[in-house]
């Protein structure tokens, strides 16, 4: 039996999103059929909201509906930090840890050459201009941010918060990266060789 | 274990993680390229283990009916972390995407194998990345068995070619060139690498403009035999300007 060809569209369409393969969307189209009309067209509405009102924050790149996000904004923030991150998704999770007051910088990527990720196809540039007091922000002058590098631990991260360590040493600015080091919670037993020996080179101090 | 269950080990390729959170994995082994799946990968305990360029002993687990190979287990066997620095970095993915371009799944390449370890080894130790870079970029391309023609015209057949063919990367007489020649320690290279050593080659390295003209030389070689490369956009930006 063939399936109406609203059906099949509503299958193609559902299976092109990530994680959604032709069995899940097959049961995800038989699931919107059996919901009431008015849910059909209020998820219908946000799905044009979101595409409509969502944007990139002019300053830092994360993901707003306004102009400025709500961290930009944020007069609670302190303006001197900023962190860089690869993902608007790593911000979210930098702010669930409740340990960080200051400003973001998303990237959108990190450097990638077999990928064609280039450095010119992240959003460096502006990061400059940032440091440079282009965004008529209090603090001015380079040297006086301190940009905390929380690109992810691979390969691909690293070497772009290597590129950026080179490219904002120069201009006096202060830099850190996030520290590598074991997960809270878990057994030594069973932490990976790579993760434990990063964490052993990265050891602190705990007598004054 | 059941045939189903594979032990291999192989240095990672590419990797992609899906928006699920899965990694797909290209490796190279001894005994041909391997594509395989872990699922879950970017979140769970064998992340750290899943990196470029890391040398991994991996047990995978397929179905008849499996696309891919389920990656079950995994055991670090070597890392390079120096290769993250910017002035190494373009070079090994150079190395990786052209290993992924030439070998293939189910092919016999303990040789490749070899030779790409030992290219990311060099790039990752040694004071001339760029130099090994060249050199291990030629020996790649002649393992896979594209060999620059470099002892006679690559048109008319004549002896001792000395200019660039535009097109192709492999040498011409001075009657069939469009070029001019090239210098003689540049001709001696490309007519040297396919029966030197990688030892002897890397003894004598060329610099400045001559290094240029083998850049130029490897990425119409390359543009012919393997197609699109992307890493040149990678590549610092001496070894760029020659490409």
């Amino acid at each position: 039996m063939k399936y109406p060809p609203s059906l099949v569209a509503l299958i193609r369409e559902l299976s092109r999103l990530p994680g959604i393969g032709p069995k899940s969307a097959q049961r995800l189209a038989f699931h919107l059929f059996e919901q009431p009309r008015e849910d059909i067209e209020r998820l219908a509405g946000a799905l044009l909201d979101a595409k409509r009102e969502l944007q990139m924050c002019k300053r830092c790149f994360n993901i707003t509906d306004r102009e400025l996000c709500d961290v930009c904004t944020d007069p609670g923030r302190d303006r001197a930090q900023i962190c860089v991150v690869e993902e608007p998704g790593d911000v979210i999770a930098i702010e669930r840890s409740g340990e960080y007051r200051g400003l973001y910088h998303v990237l959108h990527g990190a450097i990638s050459p077999m990928n064609g990720v280039s450095p010119e196809k992240l959003y460096i540039k502006p990061l400059l201009g940032r440091l440079r007091g282009d965004d008529n922000d209090v603090v001015r002058r380079p040297e006086d941010f301190e940009v905390i590098l929380a690109t992810s631990t691979t390969v691909e991260g690293e070497a772009t918060s290597l590129y950026l360590q080179r490219l904002l040493e120069p201009l006096g600015t202060t830099v850190s990266r996030i520290a590598y080091g074991l997960p809270v919670g878990g057994a030594l037993e069973y932490a990976d060789e790579v993760t434990l020996g990063r964490a052993l080179a990265g050891r602190q101090r705990v007598t004054k | 274990m059941s045939s189903r269950h594979s032990n291999r080990s192989g240095i990672v390729l590419r990797r992609h993680v899906t928006t699920g959170g899965d990694v797909i994995l290209t490796l190279l082994t001894p005994h041909g390229k391997l594509k395989a799946i872990a699922r879950g990968g970017a979140r769970g305990v064998l992340q750290s283990r899943l990196n470029l360029f890391q040398h991994i002993a991996l047990q995978t687990y397929a179905t008849p009916r499996s696309d891919l190979p389920t990656v079950q287990q995994v055991t670090l066997e070597g890392a390079l972390p120096r290769l993250a620095d910017p002035a190494r970095y373009g070079y090994a993915h150079l190395m990786a995407e052209l290993a992924d371009a030439l070998y293939q799944e189910g092919e016999h390449t303990e040789m490749a194998f070899d030779l790409f370890s030992g290219a990311l080894r060099g790039i990752s130790h040694h004071a001339d990345p760029e130099w090994v870079a060249l050199v291990m970029g030629f020996k790649l391309l002649i393992l896979a068995g594209f060999v620059p023609r470099a002892v006679t015209c690559a048109r008319c057949g004549k002896p001792d070619p000395a200019h660039p063919d535009v097109l192709t990367g492999h040498l011409v007489c001075a009657s069939c060139a469009e070029l001019p020649a090239l210098a003689p320690d540049v001709v001696a290279f490309l007519r040297d690498v396919p029966r030197e050593t990688v030892r002897t080659l890397m003894e004598r390295p060329l610099r400045g403009e001559r290094r240029q003209s083998l850049w130029r030389a490897l990425e119409r070689f390359v543009g012919l035999h393997v197609g699109e490369v992307r890493s040149w956009r990678g590549l610092p930006h001496e070894a760029m300007q020659a490409v």
